[in-house]
C-alpha cells in the first residue's frame, strides 16, 4: 500500500502546484525503539482540513527514515503515517530544522489495511464486514490459533467440543449456513486456503477420533493477526468454499533494520478434574440401589452387578425378594458389607495433575534487499487424563527479497511435526477412560489381593461369567494400549511481485501443502483390545487371530497447491476518481491417499508379526478383520475471478466481484460444472463530508452496504447410477468375478445450493478513537441447501442427497473498544463485542411418515420434546397432550402391540404436533469482554466469552426401560418413582410385564397391557424427548486472567536486553453455566465421552535482545 | 488460458468409479447383487428345532440368543440382525437392471439372460422376506400385511407393506417374466449361484408347495428335473454332501445358510439327531453332522461357501412326494420317497424300511413320513423354520445354561417382526 501511495504521490506530484516553496525535512521512527520506520508516508493537508491536498506532492521516508519535501508556503500541516501506526499531524507552519516524527505503534486501532488473502485494502476503501485480531490481545496459552479466538470478535462463535489437547473447537460465523455440508469456515494462511480444516463431526461415539486440523500446525507465536471475513462482499472472492465465511492468517515477517531475536517460554499446570460434579453414586448407594432393584420386578440385565452376582451366588435370589437383607444369609450380608466398604476414587485412577511447556524462539531482521524471519517452537501438553498429551515441533522461515524496485520475491516456509497420544477405545465405549469413570461401579476394585488386575465384569460387552475370556479392567487396558497421531506438515508459499509499469502490477503465488499423518493403534496381547478381537475370531478349534499384539495403522498422505495468478491495476484519475481493479486465475488440485494396514500377532520386541491364516474366503474377504485398505481421492478447481472497486473523492466506494469456480465432478455434463458467485458493495465515509464539522470527538463515522451471491454444489452425487469396483466377488470357491458396487442412488434433480447475502453496518469513532463503535446487520438466505437425507430401507440405501431445505441467518453484531484511562502511566482498554444470530428454517422436504416434528420456521438446531407434566401414581411419565391434558405416552400416540412390538396408532402428522418447540442448540446470543489495565510495565487483562441462549437435551439420567444395573450412574436414580417412594422425582423403571395393575390418572385402578407403555418408550425411546431433561446451555466462561510484567529499560538494558516480560496467566479458571448441574462443563452436555475442558495455571516468560 | 485446457484439468475419473453401460459392467452389478444375498435363512435356523446355541461362545451368545430364545421384543444391542436392507438393495440393482435392459432393442443373448436373473432375483428377495416377516400363506392370511414390495427405482415413494397374496402373486410374476428372458438352461461350478432356467423352475416348485398349489408344484418340479440333475447315490459316493454345491444335485447354490459365525454357535440340537438312524442313514455322520469328540457334535458343513445351497434335486423330490400326499396320492407319495431313500440308506436299512413303508397309508401319517425325511434330508440347509411354519407350528423348547425357553404352538412369533432399524425409517410398516 505504502508502495502504491508513493506512486500515487509522485504521480500527483509531477501536476503539482506553483509558487513559493519551502523545504521541510525530518526523520520518522517508532515512539518506543526508535527504529526507522521505511516508507512512511509523509503528505500536505488542506487548510483547515484533514483532508489529503493532491495538490502537493507527498513523499516516503528513505531507509534511515528520513524524508525531505517541497511544500507551498500556505501549506500549514502535514500527516505523516505508516501501517500499524497511529498517524500524526504536524503543524509545520513554524518550523524550521529537520523534524523528529515519533509514530506510536497502534495495536488498538485497526491498522489501515485489511488483508483478504486477494490483495490489501486500504481500510478506508472496505466496503465488506471483516473483522480483525492482533493476536497479541488474545488469550496466549493455547496450542493452535482457533483456540484463542473464543469470544474475541463478534458474529465468530467458537465453542470447545472437548478438553482434548491441541482439539479443535467449533467455529461458526454469523451461525450456520449447511445442514449437512461442512459448516467450518474456510482457513487461509497467508492468501493460500488450508486443506484438512474441516473438522470430521464428532458425535459421541467418534469423539475419541484422533484428528488433528491443519490449524495445530501453525505456531500462534508466529501469527501477527488474523482478519474475518463476514459478509459476501469479502468471501465472494473465495468462491464456493467461503460459504462459512474466512478466517486469514497473517504472519509475522522480518521488519527492517537489526537483528532481532526473542524468546518466550510457558509453563502451565493443569489440575487434575474433580468427579464430585456428575453425582455418581457411592458404593453404599450403588449397593442399596442393586438390591433395590433385584427385589423389584424391573427384569432388564437382571444377573448384571456385584450383588447379583453375590445372591445367585449363594442361590438367595428368591429370599431377598421374599424377605428383603434381612432375609439374606450373614455370610452374604458380609459379602455385600465389604462392597460398601470400598469406594474406589477413579479421579484419582484415570486421571492427574499435569505439567505442560511451550518454548519458542524468534529471530527477525531486514536490509534494503532482504527481510527475513526465522522461528523455532516446541510445544508439549500433557492432558489431565493419564497417557493423554500433544507435542509439535515448529520451524517456520521467511525470506522477502527484493530484487530490483519492480521485482520481489518471498519464499516462506512452515514446517511442524506433531503428536497427540490418546487412549485406544473399542466398540463396546468403555475404554474411554471419561466414560468409564462415570459408568465404573464405585465398589468396583483396580487390583484384587493378590495384586492382579481384578476384572470389572460389568464392562463386558457381552459374557458374564468369571474367568471370561473378555474380563476388562480399564488401568490394564490403559497400560497396555496406545493410540497415537503423528503428524508431518509441510507449507511452502511463494509470491512473485511484478510492476509492470506504474498502477500495472503482476501477483503470482504458489502454495503448496504436504501433509502426512499417521494414526496407529497398539494394543498388548493381554490387553482387552486384543483379546476382543481373537475371541471375534474364535472357531471351535481356537481363535484363528494368532497370538500377540495387534497394531494397527493408518496413514493419510495429503497434498495440495494453489496456483494463483493476478493482475492488478490501480489509477487515480482527475484527482478525485481512484480505480482498483484485478483479474486473475487460480488452480487448485489436492489428492490425498489413506492407507490402512493390520497387523496381528505382533510383537513388538522383534517387530514381526504372525500370519493370520483364515479359515476360509469369508474370512479373509470379510470386514472383520481387514488388513489393507487403500482410498484414494483427486480434486481439481479452476477459478476466474475479478474484482474492481472506484472511490470519489475518497469519500463513496464501490465495490463489485464475480468469481466462476469449475470443478471436477464425475458423471456430469462439463457446463454444469462451473459455479459463478458475484458481489457488490458501497461505503460512504460520512465523517470526510465537507459537511460535516471538523470536530476533534469524531474521527469516523463510515456506512457500508453489501450484496453478494455465495453458492455450492454436492460433488458426489450424479444424475447417473455411479458404482464403484470392488474387490472380485468370490461367491462360491474358486470363483472371481467382476463385482461394480453402488452406495448412493443417483439423483437427476440435484441443483446448485445458492445462498444470498445483505449486510449493512457502520463505524463510529469518537474522541480521537478513544471509543470505537461499530454495528453490523446481516440477512443471508440460503436455497436448495443440499442435505444427507436418511431413506427408508425399502429403498434399499440409507442415506440420499437432495436439495431439502432453504434457511436464512439473520442477525446484528456489535462491537465496541473504549479507553476510559489513558495517561501517561495508567492506561485502561475496554473491549466488548456482541452478536446476536437467528437461523431460521424456511422449506424441509420432508416425508410424508416422518414423525419427529418439521423444523419448518424453526432454527436449524431447534431442539422438540415432550411436554413433561409429571408422573402418574404409578410412576410412568405423563406428557401434555395438545389439549394440555396430561396423559400417558400410549394414549397419547394409541400405542397398541403388534405381537411383541409397539406400533402407533396415531398418524405421523398428528404425532408431529404433540411436540413442543423448545429453543435452539446453537446459541443465538455470543458475545465477549477483554479488558486491560496497564500501569507502567504492570498490566492486569482479562477476557470472557459467552453463548447464551441455547439448549440441550441431556441424555436421560437413567434409560427408563435399559438401565444397566451393572453400571454406575447419577444420583437422580435415587429419586425415581417406586413403590416404596412414590413421592419421586423421576420416572420409575418400566418392566416388560403383561398385564399388571394399572392406576389411571383419574385414580381408577384397570387391569389392562403394561407391555404398550413400555413397548413405547423401549421400541421408540420417547423418554429421550421429555422435557424433563431439557437444560438451558448458557454459559460464561472467564477463558483468561493475566498478570504481566515488562521489567523497565533502565534496569535490562545493562543486561543488553531489550524487553522483557513475565506473566502469570489463569486459563478456564472459572465458568458461570446456567443450568449444568451433574456434567462437567456446559459446552459438553451431550457427551459422556468427551474430556473435561482443563483448569490451567501458566507462567510464561518473553525476552526480547 | 484456453477451456479446453481447463476442462482436462477437471476431468478426473475418481479412482475405480464407473457407470455401468456394457455387459461386462452390468453382468459385475448383477454379482454384486448377488455377493450381497442375506444369509438370514441360516440365521432363521436358530429359532428352530434344528439347533441348540453354544453356550461355550460368549460372542455367540450375544449375537444370537435373543434370537434362540425368540426374544423379539427386548433384544441386546449385540444381537444379529436380519438383513432387511440388503433384500431390498438387491432389488434396487435388479430393478435398475430390469429398467435399462428389459425393454431395449439389441439384447445379445447374455444380456438377455441377466435380466431373466433379476428378475429372479427380485422375486426371491421378496419371496425371502415375505417367509420371514409375514405370516405363512393360507387363506386366511392372503389379506395380512406382509412386506413392501420393491418394483422400480424410484426412492422417493415411501412404500407400504402389501399383504400376503400380493407378495406371492408378485413372486409368481416375476417368475414368469425371468421366463421369458432366460436363457442359461443350468449352472454348474463357480457360476451355480446364478439363476437358469431349471433354478426358476425349482423356485416356481417351491413357491407352489408354500402356496399349496400341489398340482402345480409338482408339473414345476418335473419341468426343473427334466433340465438335468440327478439324485447322489450315497451307497456309492459319500465323498461330497448332497447339499455341496459341486454334487450333482445342486440346481443352485446362492444362500449362504451354515456362516463360520453360525457355524462356531449352532450344534445339532437332540431333536434333530434322534431322527436319524446313526449308522443305517449314510447322510448322517459327516455329510449332515461331525463328532469332533465322543459325543460332541457340529455340522457337517464348514462355514464356507461351498456349501451354498438354494435348490437341489433331493428338495424337488421331497416337494413332489408332499404335494402328492396332499393330493391323495399315496401311491405316487411313497414311491417318490422311496426314490429318494434308496439313494439315502445302506441297502439292508432300505429294505427294511421300504417294507414299513408299504403299511403306511393314512394319508396323516404318510405325510408325517415326508415331513421327517424333507427334516433330515435338508437338515442345516435353511428350511426347517420355514417348513415348520407353513406345516405344523409345533411347540419349541430351546434350553439354555438351565432357563427354558418355549415358543408356543402357533405363536405370534412364529412370524419374525420386521426389523426395528427399518420401522424406525418408515413408519407404514
Amino acid at each position: 500500500m505504502k508502495r502504491i501511495a508513493t506512486i500515487l504521490l509522485i504521480l500527483l506530484a509531477t501536476i503539482a502546484a506553483q509558487a513559493q516553496v519551502r523545504s521541510v525535512s525530518g526523520t520518522v521512527v517508532d515512539m518506543l525503539d526508535g527504529q526507522p520506520l521505511v516508507g512512511a508516508t509523509v503528505v500536505a493537508l488542506r487548510l483547515n482540513s484533514n483532508d489529503v491536498d493532491f495538490s502537493v506532492g507527498g513523499t516516503s521516508a528513505d531507509v534511515d527514515g528520513r524524508f525531505n519535501m517541497s511544500l507551498p508556503t500556505t501549506t500549514q500541516r502535514i500527516m505523516v503515517s505508516y501501517i500499524g501506526y497511529k498517524p500524526q499531524i504536524i503543524d509545520v507552519s513554524g518550523v524550521d530544522g529537520p523534524l523528529t516524527v515519533q509514530l506510536e505503534a497502534d495495536a488498538q486501532n485497526i491498522s489501515e489495511v485489511v488483508v483478504t488473502g486477494y490483495g490489501d485494502v486500504e481500510r478506508r476503501k472496505v466496503t465488506a464486514s471483516v473483522a480483525k485480531l492482533n493476536i497479541d490481545d488474545a488469550p496466549r496459552v493455547a496450542m493452535s490459533v482457533d483456540q484463542m479466538l473464543a469470544g474475541q470478535l463478534s458474529g465468530v462463535s467458537v465453542q470447545a467440543m472437548s478438553g482434548a489437547p491441541g482439539s479443535a473447537p467449533k467455529i461458526r460465523i454469523r451461525g450456520t449456513s449447511s445442514l449437512n455440508g461442512t459448516q467450518d469456515p474456510l482457513w487461509v494462511l497467508d492468501g493460500i486456503p488450508l486443506e484438512g480444516t474441516d473438522l470430521p463431526d464428532l458425535e459421541e461415539n467418534n469423539i475419541d477420533q484422533l484428528y488433528s486440523s491443519s490449524i495445530a500446525g501453525i505456531n500462534p507465536s508466529d501469527i501477527e493477526n488474523i482478519t474475518v471475513l463476514k459478509d459476501a462482499a469479502a468471501t465472494a472472492i473465495y468462491g464456493a468454499r467461503a460459504a462459512n465465511g474466512v478466517i486469514v492468517i497473517t504472519t509475522k515477517r522480518g521488519k527492517h533494520g537489526r537483528i532481532r531475536v526473542n524468546y518466550s517460554g510457558k509453563l502451565a499446570v493443569v489440575a487434575n478434574p474433580s468427579l464430585d460434579r456428575l453425582r455418581l453414586l457411592n458404593a453404599d448407594q450403588k449397593v442399596d440401589l442393586e438390591l433395590a432393584l433385584a427385589r423389584s420386578d424391573y427384569g432388564y440385565m437382571s444377573s448384571k452387578g456385584a450383588v447379583a452376582r453375590i445372591i445367585d451366588a449363594a442361590g438367595e435370589r428368591s429370599a431377598l425378594q421374599g424377605g428383603g437383607v434381612a432375609a439374606l444369609s450373614s455370610a452374604t450380608q458380609e459379602q455385600l458389607d465389604v462392597l460398601r466398604s470400598v469406594n474406589t476414587d477413579w479421579a484419582s485412577v484415570l486421571f492427574r495433575p499435569a505439567l505442560s511447556h511451550d518454548h519458542f524462539l524468534s529471530l527477525s531482521g531486514g536490509s534494503d534487499n532482504a527481510n527475513y524471519y526465522f522461528s523455532a517452537g516446541y510445544y508439549d501438553e500433557k492432558a489431565s487424563t493419564i497417557g493423554v498429551g500433544a507435542q509439535r515441533y515448529n520451524i517456520t522461515a521467511k525470506t522477502e527479497f527484493r530484487f530490483t524496485d519492480r521485482l520481489k520475491l518471498g519464499v516462506s516456509l512452515f514446517g511442524n511435526q506433531r503428536r497427540n497420544s490418546s487412549y485406544l477405545t473399542t466398540t463396546t465405549g468403555f475404554s474411554n477412560p471419561l466414560f468409564y469413570s462415570r459408568r465404573a461401579n464405585p465398589y468396583q476394585q483396580v487390583y484384587a489381593a493378590d495384586g492382579s488386575f481384578a476384572p470389572d465384569l460389568d464392562m463386558q460387552g457381552y459374557g458374564q461369567n468369571a474367568g471370561d475370556a473378555l474380563a476388562f479392567n480399564i488401568v490394564q487396558e490403559r497400560q497396555s494400549t496406545s493410540n497415537v497421531l503423528d503428524k508431518k506438515a509441510l507449507n511452502a508459499l511463494f509470491d512473485l511481485d511484478l510492476r509492470i509499469m506504474e498502477g500495472l502490477v503482476y501477483e503470482m503465488q504458489l502454495g503448496l501443502q504436504y501433509d502426512l499423518q499417521e494414526v496407529e493403534s497398539h494394543s498388548d496381547p493381554q490387553s482387552y483390545a486384543t483379546r476382543y478381537e481373537r475371541e471375534k475370531g474364535k472357531l471351535a478349534s481356537g481363535s484363528f487371530i494368532p497370538e500377540g499384539g495387534i497394531l494397527k495403522n493408518t496413514a493419510t498422505n495429503a497434498f495440495q497447491y494453489t496456483w494463483k495468478n493476478m493482475l492488478r491495476y490501480r489509477a487515480t484519475l482527475a484527482e478525485e476518481h481512484e480505480l482498483e481493479v484485478m483479474f486473475g486465475t487460480e488452480m487448485r488440485r489436492n489428492s490425498e491417499k489413506i492407507t490402512f494396514s493390520a497387523a496381528y500377532g505382533y510383537d513388538d520386541n522383534t517387530l514381526t508379526i504372525k500370519p493370520i491364516i483364515y479359515p476360509n474366503e469369508t474370512y479373509a474377504t470379510g470386514t472383520n478383520f481387514p488388513l489393507f485398505r487403500r482410498n484414494l481421492y483427486e480434486n481439481a478447481f479452476v477459478s476466474f475471478f475479478a474484482t474492481t472497486s472506484y472511490t470519489f473523492r475518497g469519500r463513496y466506494t464501490m465495490g463489485a466481484s464475480i468469481r466462476y469456480d469449475g470443478s471436477n465432478i464425475f458423471g456430469v455434463d462439463p457446463k454444469y460444472r462451473y459455479l459463478p458467485l458475484y458481489s457488490v458493495s458501497a461505503l460512504w465515509r460520512v465523517v470526510d463530508e465537507p459537511w460535516m464539522p471538523q470536530a476533534d470527538w469524531l474521527s469516523d463515522l463510515s456506512l457500508r452496504a453489501s450484496y453478494g451471491l455465495q453458492g455450492n454444489i454436492d460433488k458426489s452425487t450424479s444424475p447417473k447410477l455411479v458404482g464403484e469396483w470392488k474387490q472380485n466377488a468370490t461367491l462360491l470357491p474358486g470363483g472371481s468375478e467382476k463385482n461394480i458396487s453402488v452406495s448412493a442412488p443417483p439423483n437427476e434433480k440435484l441443483r446448485w445450493e445458492k445462498t444470498a447475502s445483505v449486510n449493512l453496518g457502520f463505524d463510529i469513532a469518537l474522541l480521537r478513537n478513544r471509543l470505537k463503535f461499530s454495528a453490523d446487520y446481516y440477512h443471508r438466505r440460503s436455497n436448495d441447501l443440499i442435505g444427507m437425507k436418511q431413506l427408508p430401507l425399502e429403498t434399499g440405501f440409507d442415506y440420499a442427497t437432495i436439495n431439502w431445505s432453504s434457511m436464512s441467518n439473520s442477525g446484528v453484531e456489535l462491537n465496541l473498544m473504549a479507553t476510559p484511562v489513558k495517561t501517561e502511566r495508567w492506561q485502561w482498554n475496554v473491549g466488548l463485542n456482541l452478536a446476536y444470530n437467528q437461523n431460521t428454517v424456511h422449506k424441509l422436504t420432508v416425508r410424508s411418515d416422518q414423525r419427529t416434528p418439521v423444523g419448518e420456521g424453526y432454527p436449524v438446531g431447534a431442539v422438540f420434546v415432550l411436554p413433561y407434566a409429571g408422573l402418574d401414581q404409578q410412576g410412568y411419565p405423563l406428557i401434555y397432550n395438545t389439549n394440555d391434558d396430561p396423559v400417558l405416552i400410549s394414549d397419547l400416540l394409541s400405542i397398541s402391540m403388534m405381537g411383541p412390538s409397539a406400533t402407533r396408532g396415531l398418524s405421523a402428522v398428528d404425532e408431529r404436533r404433540v411436540y413442543q418447540y423448545a429453543g435452539t442448540d446453537e446459541a443465538p446470543y455470543s458475545g465477549g469482554l477483554s479488558t486491560q489495565l496497564r500501569f507502567d510495565g504492570w498490566e492486569l487483562s482479562l477476557s470472557a466469552a459467552a453463548n447464551l441462549g441455547h439448549r440441550v437435551l441431556i441424555r436421560p439420567y437413567y434409560d427408563i426401560t435399559r438401565y444397566d444395573r451393572g453400571l454406575n450412574t447419577s444420583d437422580h436414580i435415587l429419586s425415581r418413582w417406586t413403590p416404596e417412594n412414590p413421592n419421586g422425582q423421576y420416572p420409575r423403571l418400566i418392566s416388560d410385564k403383561s398385564n399388571a395393575q394399572w392406576t389411571l390418572p383419574d385414580g381408577t385402578t384397570t387391569t389392562r397391557y403394561v407391555a404398550t407403555e413400555y413397548g413405547a418408550y423401549n421400541d421408540f425411546g420417547y423418554d429421550k424427548s421429555l422435557s424433563l431433561y431439557l437444560r438451558n446451555a448458557g454459559y460464561v466462561r472467564l477463558q483468561s486472567v493475566r498478570l504481566a510484567y515488562s521489567l523497565p529499560s533502565s534496569i535490562i538494558s545493562r543486561w543488553h536486553i531489550e524487553s522483557l516480560k513475565i506473566a502469570l496467566e489463569g486459563t478456564n479458571l472459572l465458568v458461570y453455566g446456567l443450568d449444568y448441574d451433574g456434567f462437567m462443563d456446559p459446552e459438553t452436555m451431550k457427551n459422556p465421552f468427551a474430556q473435561p475442558i482443563p483448569k490451567t495455571v501458566t507462567l510464561s516468560l518473553n525476552v526480547g535482545f | 488460458m484456453g477451456l479446453a485446457a481447463c476442462e482436462s484439468f477437471l476431468d478426473i475419473k475418481p479412482v475405480g468409479s464407473v457407470i455401468p453401460e456394457n455387459e461386462e459392467q452390468y453382468r459385475a452389478l448383477l454379482t454384486n447383487a448377488y455377493s450381497r444375498f442375506p444369509t438370514d435363512r441360516g440365521l432363521a435356523m436358530f429359532r428352530s428345532d434344528e439347533v441348540q446355541l453354544n453356550a461355550a461362545d460368549s460372542y455367540s451368545e450375544a449375537s444370537y440368543l435373543d434370537i434362540y430364545t425368540w426374544n423379539d421384543n427386548a433384544p441386546s444391542d449385540y444381537t444379529a440382525s436380519f438383513q432387511w436392507k440388503d433384500y431390498y438393495h438387491i432389488t434396487y440393482l435388479a430393478n435398475h437392471i430390469i429398467e435399462e435392459l428389459a425393454d431395449a432393442d439389441g439384447l445379445t443373448p447374455a444380456m438377455e439372460q441377466m435380466v431373466g436373473e433379476a428378475y429372479c432375483l427380485r422375486a426371491y428377495a421378496h419371496f425371502t422376506l415375505v417367509c420371514l416377516f409375514a405370516p405363512p400363506y393360507a387363506d386366511s392370511t392372503l389379506n395380512a400385511p406382509a412386506v413392501p414390495l420393491s418394483m422400480n427405482t424410484d426412492t422417493e415413494t415411501t412404500l407400504s407393506r402389501s399383504t400376503v397374496a400380493q407378495v406371492y402373486a408378485s413372486v409368481e410374476a416375476d417368475i414368469a417374466s425371468a421366463m421369458q428372458y432366460l436363457n442359461a438352461p443350468r449352472w454348474t461350478g463357480t457360476l451355480a449361484y446364478r439363476w437358469s432356467v431349471q433354478a426358476a423352475w425349482a423356485f416356481r416348485s417351491r413357491l407352489y408347495l408354500y402356496m399349496a398349489r400341489w398340482n402345480e408344484a409338482i408339473g414345476a418340479a418335473q419341468q426343473a428335473l427334466a433340465l438335468g440333475g440327478t439324485l447322489l447315490d450315497l451307497n456309492r459316493n459319500r465323498a461330497v454332501a448332497p447339499a455341496h454345491h459341486t454334487s450333482p444335485e445342486c440346481i443352485q447354490a446362492l444362500d449362504f445358510v451354515i456362516t463360520a459365525d453360525y457355524l462356531k454357535a449352532a450344534r445339532p440340537s437332540g431333536d434333530i439327531m434322534a431322527l436319524f438312524d446313526p449308522t443305517g442313514d449314510l447322510r448322517f455322520m459327516n455329510l449332515t453332522v461331525r463328532e469332533t469328540a465322543p459325543g460332541e457334535y457340529v455340522i457337517a458343513a464348514d462355514g464356507s461357501h461351498a456349501y451354498r445351497t438354494t435348490f437341489r434335486v433331493g428338495e424337488l423330490y421331497l416337494s413332489m412326494a408332499e404335494a402328492h400326499v396332499r393330493l391323495g396320492n399315496t401311491a405316487a407319495a411313497r414311491d417318490t420317497l422311496l426314490t429318494l431313500k434308496r439313494n439315502r440308506l445302506d441297502a439292508a436299512t432300505f429294505a427294511t424300511d421300504s417294507t414299513r413303508m408299504a403299511t403306511i397309508d393314512a394319508q396323516e401319517q404318510l405325510l408325517d413320513e415326508v415331513l421327517n425325511e424333507r427334516a433330515r434330508e435338508l437338515a442345516f440347509q435353511g428350511h426347517r423354520w420355514f417348513d415348520l411354519r407353513r406345516t405344523s407350528q409345533q411347540q419349541l423348547i430351546h434350553r439354555y445354561n438351565g432357563a427354558i425357553h418355549r415358543l408356543n404352538r402357533a405363536d405370534a412369533r412364529y412370524t419374525i417382526p420386521i426389523p426395528k432399524e427399518a420401522r424406525e425409517g418408515n413408519a407404514n410398516l
